[in-house]
């Protein structure tokens, strides 16, 4: 397949609507097309040789490796359905990345912006520093969050982490904001502090692990935590990903069950205090 | 000869199986043993077990998959729907019913076993899903804890039958003889040896006189019927023990083989006379394991 590399020719200074990069994506797809895909700059179309110097070499793999380079915060919709190929992007970018993702990786050197991997089936999201609100969520006016694949930020995220997520693994490095895992129907969410208000409101199932001490409300009730395989088996795969370890040796954890106002059976581990 | 014994110029024949690695790891090491040896119990030969198996391995902490001590175990049946049942019910009666064990899958192939898929329902609508790596586990809760247990296990083609016999003048010589080369190769990686101890003492022919018995004992190597039928004992040899292998593929049994018969040659046991191997006239098995080949 090819290499891909992107670097923007012009300062884009609007919102720059890159859907349609995915293309590239299908199997079927002529990379000699590849400077026509449309896309939108400050509401109006144009080719994508217009805004990217595109340069293409032949590499080894059974997909495509697309360098993105010189992006910024109105970089939006990239790797909107993202399929079997890995996306590298060097710098911040905007809203709306990986969304609705099926397969493939995305590696985002920067910080990303809200609607991170909202919606995302499949596929692995590697975010290098912070991203915004509504990570691994549902889009707006929907009601089904992330629903498959793995999502890492290194940094921090804002408000609704994992808003009505039904599948997958997220992994948060930093801490999270407000309304953190609220309406959590299903998955695994590793987080390393909670600093926001109204963590884990509604959860219905699912794992969040928390690894630091937290006080939870009255409507999660503390339970035996006999869990230690799985607990290792998760820690080895994310030192594995991440090549660090994340649980300490001396970190032990308490499990609560919850949230009972919703008859909920999420679990939530978190360091005893 | 080598070192005063003989090689006998035949081959060992062996057929093709189906086979599945899992990896039982447990809170230590002593519960992950105990469960891989009352999953590899009466599994010593698919006449009339079902299965053949056998702990492949004792693995690190480092090495498994939930970074606890474990033990990865090797089955192997005739076919992929016998394998199947001796997996998922060793599984559910021997290792579920372990304290503190997991159950992981070891090997990985397009033809899946199911594991946790079956089992999960054990939970009574408690179990949990967890997907970690692309890969499927599921959680049931049991009264120490939780079961972890992977959703599929993998079946793969193998080979089953490769042996050797060892020909000595009393049982003391050739059982110390047989257990050196047990000891030696028990520590290669993709091969079992499913008898007791690694070794077989009533090695079988196909048929019997008998028409509702599939095998019966192998007579020309039996000491007492020496003088009795056409033996192939040879003066002075009294005992006869057999090493049969289980493998993955055609040379880790080879390379096996290998190993155990040069252990007997170069340690000079007293009172062994012979190494021959096992075979059907090469009507059994395509795999054929010429002795002499090994050996060069």
């Amino acid at each position: 397949m090819n290499k891909i590399f992107l670097e923007t020719k012009i300062v884009i200074e609007g919102s720059l609507n890159l859907k349609n990069l995915s293309q590239v994506n299908n199997p079927d797809f002529n990379i000699n097309e590849l400077k026509k895909i449309k896309v939108l700059y400050k509401n109006k179309q144009k080719n994508l040789c217009e805004i990217f110097k595109i340069k293409i070499e032949k590499n080894k793999q059974n997909f495509n490796e697309i360098f993105l380079q010189k992006t910024n915060s109105n970089f939006k919709y990239i790797g909107y359905k993202w399929n079997n190929d890995t996306l590298h992007v060097n710098s911040d970018i905007g809203s709306y990345v990986a969304t609705k993702m099926e397969s493939g990786k995305i590696i985002i050197s920067g910080s990303v912006e809200n609607y991170a991997g909202a919606e995302m089936r499949g596929g692995f999201l590697l975010i290098k520093k912070n991203a915004g609100k509504f990570l691994a969520s549902s889009l707006p006016g929907k009601k089904m969050g992330m629903n498959g694949g793995e999502v890492f930020i290194l940094g921090n995220v804002k408000d609704y982490l994992c808003y009505e997520m039904r599948r997958g693994l997220v992994f948060v490095g930093g801490k999270s904001g407000d309304y953190s895992c609220n309406n959590l129907i299903s998955g695994t969410v590793i987080i390393s502090r909670i600093s926001g208000r109204n963590f884990a409101n509604s959860i219905k199932r699912g794992t969040i692990i928390v690894l630091s001490k937290i006080k939870l409300e009255s409507h999660f009730s503390e339970t035996s935590n006999s869990s230690n395989s799985f607990l290792k088996l998760l820690e080895n795969y994310i030192q594995t990903i991440l090549k660090k370890k994340i649980f300490k040796s001396k970190h032990i954890f308490l499990r609560s069950l919850g949230d009972a106002r919703v008859e909920g059976k999420g679990e939530i581990f978190s360091l005893k205090p | 000869m080598r070192n005063k014994i003989k090689i006998e110029n035949t081959f060992a024949e062996a057929f093709p199986m189906k086979a599945s690695r899992l990896i039982i790891t447990a809170y230590n090491i002593k519960w992950a043993r105990e469960a891989a040896k009352s999953f590899c119990g009466f599994a010593t030969s698919v006449i009339a077990c079902g299965c053949e198996a056998g702990i492949e391995q004792e693995l690190k902490s480092d090495d498994t998959p939930d970074r606890r001590p474990g033990v990865s175990v090797l089955i192997f049946s005739m076919s992929s729907t016998e394998l199947q049942k001796q997996v998922l019910n060793r599984t559910g009666q021997c290792i579920m019913t372990t304290p503190t064990t997991s159950v992981f899958s070891g090997n990985y192939s397009d033809d899946k076993i199911n594991l946790g898929h079956s089992l999960r329902y054990f939970g009574d609508g408690f179990q949990i899903s967890k997907v970690v790596g692309g890969r499927r586990y599921w959680r049931i809760p049991v009264m120490d804890g939780e079961f972890l247990c992977e959703e599929f296990a993998y079946k793969s083609k193998a080979i089953g039958g490769g042996n050797f016999l060892i020909l000595g003048n009393d049982t003391d010589n050739v059982l110390k003889a047989a257990e050196a080369a047990v000891l030696e190769m028990n520590k290669l990686k993709n091969i079992i040896l499913p008898f007791p101890g690694g070794v077989v003492r009533s090695g079988s022919k196909v048929g019997s006189k008998y028409k509702s018995l599939i095998a019966s004992t192998n007579s020309e190597y039996c000491p007492p019927l020496k003088g009795i039928i056409k033996s192939k004992i040879n003066k002075g040899v009294n005992c006869v023990l057999e090493i049969v292998i289980d493998g993955l593929k055609f040379d880790d049994i080879s390379n096996a083989m290998k190993i155990g018969i040069k252990t007997i040659i170069k340690r000079k046991f007293p009172g062994i006379k012979e190494i021959s191997a096992g075979n059907y006239g090469g009507k059994l098995g395509p795999h054929l394991f010429y002795l002499k080949e090994i050996l060069k």
